[in-house]
């Protein structure tokens, strides 16, 4: 079922500081492009090292960069997001904290980005799919950047010897056609199959896991799977173009997979994939959570929690309150009831809830409607 | 277009937390129930209510306003969608910033989770699960005009949270006349003290 | 409800949503699985029978989806809703079980064969040696007409036994008996559609929010219409929170207040005398008997305010069309028949039975409660509602069954009967199928040294209950879902039940289990059943022409026309939602009425016990409990049973809320978790029936049975309730507090009506 999805709008934050925001998000975005555009310059040797094949590539990652640049700063300048990055800073150049909580951002490096066991959770299959899809993309683009950029060149070294320049310096040299020859020259093969592996599996749980059928969208979850796929098989016919097929259909080939990279990183900024970018604030929140609030995620975290006022339960720290409070207020609302009742977000969920029954039958009595 | 929704009449609620049962029969996040009812105060009365998401509309969805990740999103039709698993990054701000005490925590899967509306049945045509099981109509569905037509009482959807306003998506029915419901006033009401509410009990 | 997780663990880790670490995982495996497809039935649990459909994955069932059904609209409770986890559920029986090396020791698994000839063997040599009267069948009411059916032939021809009776008793036989001696044809004589017709209803003794859940939307719809709510329950339950009059009713003396209530109705000239002369007998009597209630009287006697039941007389008496819904609460009863020709009473002095939306209705708890008494496994029945003590109706069964008359046995004892009879060793095995005894029955020390007595104690279930856990032989059955057939639920209407797979492990259908038995018993040729369809053949033909005709309802017409109402004697009749419209069943079309004297409940208040100790149920769970005390949903909102008690006695009591009591009667002491809530009566404690073990209240409860249908009073009975510091005393220990009427006419200083002003427009 396709339900188009709109973003939480309507941020009534003053228009100045929206207007600050977005001042700086195309100064730090331009930036980007510039800085970029230098270090392709200097990293391939004054364009000499640059393929000019690749140009489509490199013109769209400088432009995706630019956009993520742009949207990650708005990102960052919204209030809430704003408030966990200056206190995950803060938390994170913080001596006291790294003497206190030393494992814990390698551990949450490991738990959530790189081994993401948060999602094993949830399921295996997805873990797996997970896994797959993460790799296979971040692989790619490892190999891919720098290669399009002109930063990676081989040459040939008579004999029979190939050497790597990176950046425009010489380095190590290997001899052709040996295994190792081969895998290097088909690593974006390798990714492309593992990526293939994890869109296949997604597919597969998309069209038969009753919760994702009732819950996924077309544009937001199928669409980049479709993306992925597309990527991955185009790429994979070009090595089958230049091996099996004697170049059959290249220049068609590569044009394809170059639109669709470059699409792919277009949408980048927008679409589901802007998680990848995203998703590393998470050991900002868990450090902050680590730091004030005594949430058990890792081991040898600290409690110190609050207390609900109503009910006792267990609450986050009061320092969490707070700046939830203070990032609303930023928001414009507020949701403190009275001095005899304090703010509403004093209270537990069920708690809240509860008062509100109160409210309502207070009203009601015993009434029937 | 018409907007059908739902309607909340507590009064009617018996408590018997069908919507719940139904609720985990979702196929999405089945054994959970994201609807809840509460006793209001069991000591007092039998009295209960169930909870399912409003759906502000204003403000919009403090949730997905406080969330620093934009995980929460909104479908045109204004109704508030569960954090989306791709971007949740387990922080906690909407579980605490509901001003109606709805969205849920999954700590180990370090995801928050919330009714949104059953679109998969809701988009067919259907009830949410919650409205179709309930056998009072304490939860009911369908449009403002329909309910007019059929209940008494008005559907309120106003909040009041002391100085803040809610309005929401989702109605809250109330007595022919009320405008919205004031939690600040209804509760100091409540505490200034009621007249002894004893039963006549001849022994 | 009445409670909820919440209420005793309120920091349990399941409590709070998922905001706790470690909750439970999600319990059914195949969450995330798609059907193949969707098995229209209905729900197996009680009387309503909401209409469902299972969602099935290579035939186990996985979920459920509303279906729109012209009683329960799309409607389910939450029992409905998980009902479907019954069937894959990890306790379900799968194969026979024995205790191989005698009593005493473990029940061991076996093969059918190995387990039924041992039964089979075993009974003979009772029979040959004490009778044939010395085997029993003890059913049950919540499996399909089919296995109803075959239960009462089986005892009867296959066993050739007199004692078969079934655990209606305990829940429907005042009501039935009621029914049958009023109005000559024992159903509810409306449809639950045509509740929003009433302009006022009058709830008696019935947790309708709790009990019936589904129920409740036509009393909302008729209440939207502008009728009025009277509840008459010792507790403020769901339904009664919001009534516009509660009589809080001290337990067993309803009819203090009903006939008050009709006493007030003469006195105000409301009487339809046009009715009462046209089509009723015995009016004269019954005015002359009420004559004493004032509602003076009434209140001393029952506790209700007098101006409460003249509100009452009033609210009902003025409404153009009234209705009266009664359940277990009058009629668990040592006066249970009487409690129920006292509402008949009102009813038909203000002429509202016949009328659509007007009368009186039962309200059937258990799922096929109204089939099941129907098609002869009642100790004096015999299929199609016909008499075991009627020549003609003996005569035709016998016919159809293909046995001589004679071979027919007489009536047999009564449920609650029986259980003496085996206790003194006049029955010496049984077959209990559908049952839980331990739990159900009253009194449960004398039912634990019965069923010890018997020798096999052979039990047909799908887990293991508490009766099974003390069988000699275990034989698996089957849940609803898998095996077909016809229920028939509390407004008299047939509806099928599906297949949606086939029973787990080698687990067989009871029908097909006691096809088997009467086989080895060596008359395996009156059982030459195949399928359910074949027994619903028969059963058609048995009932035909009897009180309860189901000879038209064919299964094809059930799913076709949402279900058909009997009697339907032809193919080609409608079926009949309405009875009574133009005459009653009685041979002359006129209604009996009776008069109905005051009688106090068996056991009343004494000093030592100064409580009266009334049961109910949760909405969370079914009967024993042998079904949702196993399903994580509902067992988790209400794991174990509590006492209720209002917090001037808890005062007085020093018990704090949450706190673990004891609770004594003259019986059995138990403890349990006290709940201080003011929505119950002050001398009235409270304890729901679902548990077993120490946890079942008729461990408590009074053995005392109606005179002529034999239910038991599980309503009312004395108690005691102390904290555990208290020093423990069976029997004639010292009350702390006497909280009887003649000691404490008015214990605690009230003023009436501050809670509901009752509105004088109104009245």
């Amino acid at each position: 079922m396709a339900v188009s999805i709109r973003r939480a709008p309507g941020l009534s934050r003053s228009r100045q500081s929206q207007r600050q925001s977005e001042w700086l998000a195309w100064v730090l975005s331009a930036l980007t492009v510039v800085l970029l555009a230098l270090l392709i310059y200097v990293g391939s040797r004054e364009l000499r090292d640059f393929d000019s094949a690749l140009v489509g590539y490199a013109v769209g990652t400088v432009f995706a960069a630019g956009a993520v640049v742009y949207r990650y700063t708005l990102w960052l300048s919204r209030p809430p997001t704003g408030r966990y990055f200056r206190a995950g800073v803060r938390g994170f150049f913080s001596w006291r904290n790294f003497r206190r909580y030393t494992l814990l951002v390698p551990v949450a490096l490991w738990t959530d980005i790189f081994a993401q066991t948060f999602i094993l959770k949830r399921s295996f299959v997805r873990w797996l799919m997970h896994m797959c899809i993460f790799w296979g993309v971040l692989l790619s683009l490892a190999i891919t950047i720098p290669l399009t950029f002109g930063w990676i060149r081989f040459t040939l070294e008579p004999p029979l010897d190939y050497r790597l320049w990176v950046f425009g310096f010489e380095t190590v040299s290997f001899p052709l056609e040996t295994v190792l020859s081969w895998v290097i020259f088909h690593a974006l093969d390798f990714t492309a199959v593992i990526l293939l592996v994890g869109v296949g599996i997604a597919f597969w749980r998309r069209s038969t896991d009753a919760g994702l059928l009732t819950t996924q969208r077309f544009g937001w979850d199928v669409m980049p799977l479709v993306l992925l796929a597309a990527i991955a098989i185009t790429g994979l016919a070009l090595t089958a173009s230049s091996v099996f097929w004697h170049g059959a259909y290249y220049w068609f080939i590569s044009l394809t997979h170059q639109a669709v990279v470059v699409t792919w990183l277009l949408l980048l900024p927008f679409g589901k994939f802007f998680h990848i970018v995203e998703r590393p604030a998470t050991i900002g929140v868990t450090l902050y959570q680590a730091v004030n609030q005594g949430m058990e995620h890792y081991p040898g975290a600290r409690r110190d929690a609050g207390a609900c006022r109503r009910c006792g339960q267990e609450l986050p720290s009061p320092q969490f309150v707070a700046d939830l409070q203070a990032t609303l207020s930023d928001l414009g609302q507020s949701y403190a009831l009275s001095p005899a009742l304090g703010a509403l977000q004093e209270y537990c969920p069920a708690c809240k809830r509860q008062l509100r029954g109160r409210a309502y039958f207070e009203r009601m009595g015993k009434q029937f409607l | 277009m018409e907007i059908k929704t739902l309607f909340v009449d507590a009064t009617r609620c018996i408590g018997c937390r069908a919507c719940e049962a139904g609720c985990r029969e979702c196929d999405s996040h089945k054994g959970e129930s994201m609807v809840m009812v509460d006793f209001v105060d069991r000591g007092f009365s039998v009295a209960t209510q169930p909870t399912v998401c409003m759906h502000c509309e204003d403000p919009v969805a403090p949730c997905a306003q406080v969330c620093p990740a934009q995980a929460i999103l909104i479908s045109p039709e204004g109704v508030v969608q569960q954090a989306d698993p791709s971007r949740c990054i387990g922080c906690q701000n909407c579980v605490f910033a509901c001003p109606f005490g709805v969205p849920k925590f999954d700590v180990e899967a370090r995801l928050m989770k919330k009714c949104n509306l059953c679109y998969d049945r809701t988009v067919q045509g259907l009830q949410p699960w919650c409205a179709q099981a309930c056998p009072t109509d304490a939860l009911w569905y369908g449009t403002f005009e329909e309910f007019a037509a059929r209940r008494n009482g008005s559907p309120v959807s106003c909040t009041g949270f002391g100085e803040m306003d809610v309005h929401t998506r989702v109605y809250q029915v109330m007595p022919a006349g009320t405008e919205k419901l004031d939690l600040v006033a209804l509760l100091s009401e409540a505490a200034e003290g009621r007249p002894v509410r004893e039963e006549a009990w001849v022994l | 409800m009445t409670v909820n997780k919440d209420t005793f663990a309120p920091r349990r880790k399941t409590n709070y949503d998922l905001q706790l670490a470690g909750r439970s995982p999600v319990e059914w495996h195949e969450a995330g699985t798609l059907p193949d497809r969707l098995v229209p039935t209905h729900c197996c649990f009680c009387g309503v029978q909401c209409g469902m459909f299972l969602k099935v994955k290579d035939d186990e069932v996985i979920g459920v989806e509303p279906r729109e059904y012209p009683h329960n609209r799309g409607a389910l409770c939450p029992k409905g809703v998980v009902a479907y986890q019954q069937q894959a559920h990890p306790e379900r029986l799968r194969y026979p079980m024995m205790r191989k090396n005698g009593r005493g020791n473990p029940l061991e698994r076996v093969s059918w064969d190995e387990a039924l000839d041992y039964v089979a063997g075993r009974w003979r040599a009772i029979q040959a040696e004490h009778g044939k009267d010395a085997v029993g069948v003890y059913s049950g009411s919540s499996m399909t007409n089919e296995k109803c059916y075959v239960a009462g032939k089986f005892a009867r021809v296959g066993l050739g036994t007199r004692n078969i009776d079934y655990n209606g008793r305990l829940c429907m036989s005042s009501a039935a008996m009621a029914y049958s001696k009023a109005f000559g044809l024992d159903r509810a004589p409306l449809p639950l559609t045509d509740i929003p017709l009433a302009d006022c209803i009058f709830v008696a003794g019935a947790n309708i929010a709790e009990c019936f859940p589904v129920a409740m939307q036509w009393i909302w719809e008729a209440r939207d219409r502008g009728a009025r709510l009277i509840v008459m329950d010792p507790r403020e339950t769901p339904i009664a929170r919001t009534a516009d009059l509660w009589l809080p009713v001290r337990p067993g003396t309803d009819i203090a207040v009903l006939n008050g209530m009709l006493r007030q109705i003469i006195a105000d000239g409301l009487v339809d005398e046009a009715y009462v002369a046209a089509r009723t007998n015995g009016w004269d009597e019954v005015r002359a008997a009420v004559a004493e209630m004032t509602p003076e009287r009434a209140e001393q006697l029952s506790g209700v305010p007098a101006e409460r039941i003249v509100a009452a007389a009033r609210l009902y008496g003025r409404a153009a069309t009234s209705l009266i819904l009664h359940a277990r609460g009058i009629e668990h009863s040592t006066h249970g028949v009487d409690n129920c020709l006292a509402c008949i009473n009102l009813a038909l002095a203000r002429g509202q039975v016949g009328k659509p939306g007007g009368g009186t209705a039962m309200l059937t708890g258990q799922g096929n409660g109204q089939g099941g008494r129907e098609h002869g496994q009642k100790a004096n029945q015999l299929p199609g509602y016909r008499k075991i003590d009627n020549p003609e109706d003996r005569a035709y069964i016998a016919g159809i069954w293909g046995i001589p008359e004679p071979e027919l046995p007489p009536e047999g004892a009564a449920a609650t009967e029986m259980v003496h009879l085996m206790a003194e060793g006049t029955i010496r095995s049984c077959l209990v199928l559908c049952s839980n005894l331990m739990v159900s029955l009253p009194d449960n020390g004398v039912v634990q040294r019965a069923l010890d007595n018997l020798d096999p104690l052979v039990v047909i279930d799908f887990f293991l209950s508490e009766t099974a856990a003390l069988a000699d032989v275990v034989l698996p059955g089957t849940v609803w879902c898998e095996d077909e057939g016809t229920t028939t639920n509390l407004e008299g209407r047939v509806v099928k039940i599906n297949a949606a797979g086939p029973p787990p492990g080698e687990a067989r259908t009871d029908w097909r289990i006691m096809s088997d038995l009467a086989a080895r018993m060596g008359r395996g040729q009156f059982f030459p059943y195949r399928t359910a369809a074949e027994v619903g053949e028969e059963l058609r033909l048995a009932s035909r022409g009897g009180a309860a005709d189901y000879y038209g309802i064919t299964w094809e017409r059930l799913d076709r026309e949402g279900g058909v109402f009997w009697p339907c004697p032809s193919e080609d009749h409608p079926g009949t939602p309405r009875l009574f419209a133009e005459r009653f069943a009685h041979p002359d079309g006129r209604a009996k009425m009776f008069p109905i004297a005051y009688q106090p409940p068996a056991e009343e208040p004494d000093e030592h016990y100064p409580f009266r100790l009334t049961t109910g149920r949760v909405v969370y769970h079914y009967l024993s409990g042998t079904q949702t005390r196993r399903i994580g949903f509902l067992n988790s909102q209400a794991p174990d049973p509590w006492v209720e008690l209002h917090p001037r006695a808890a005062a007085q009591l020093g018990i704090a809320d949450g706190e673990l009591v004891r609770v004594t009667t003259p019986r059995a002491s138990m403890e349990l978790k006290a709940l201080v809530v003011p929505t119950i009566r002050p001398d009235t404690l409270f304890i729901p029936f679902h548990y077993g073990g120490r946890g079942a209240v008729n461990q408590l409860t009074n053995p005392a049975v109606d005179p002529t249908v034999k239910i038991p009073e599980y309503k009312a009975c004395a108690a005691r309730i102390e904290p555990l510091d208290a020093p423990a005393t069976q029997g004639n220990g010292h009350a702390r507090r006497n909280f009887t009427a003649g000691t404490n006419p008015k214990m605690f200083p009230y003023e009436v009506g501050e809670t509901r002003p009752v509105e004088p427009k109104a009245y």
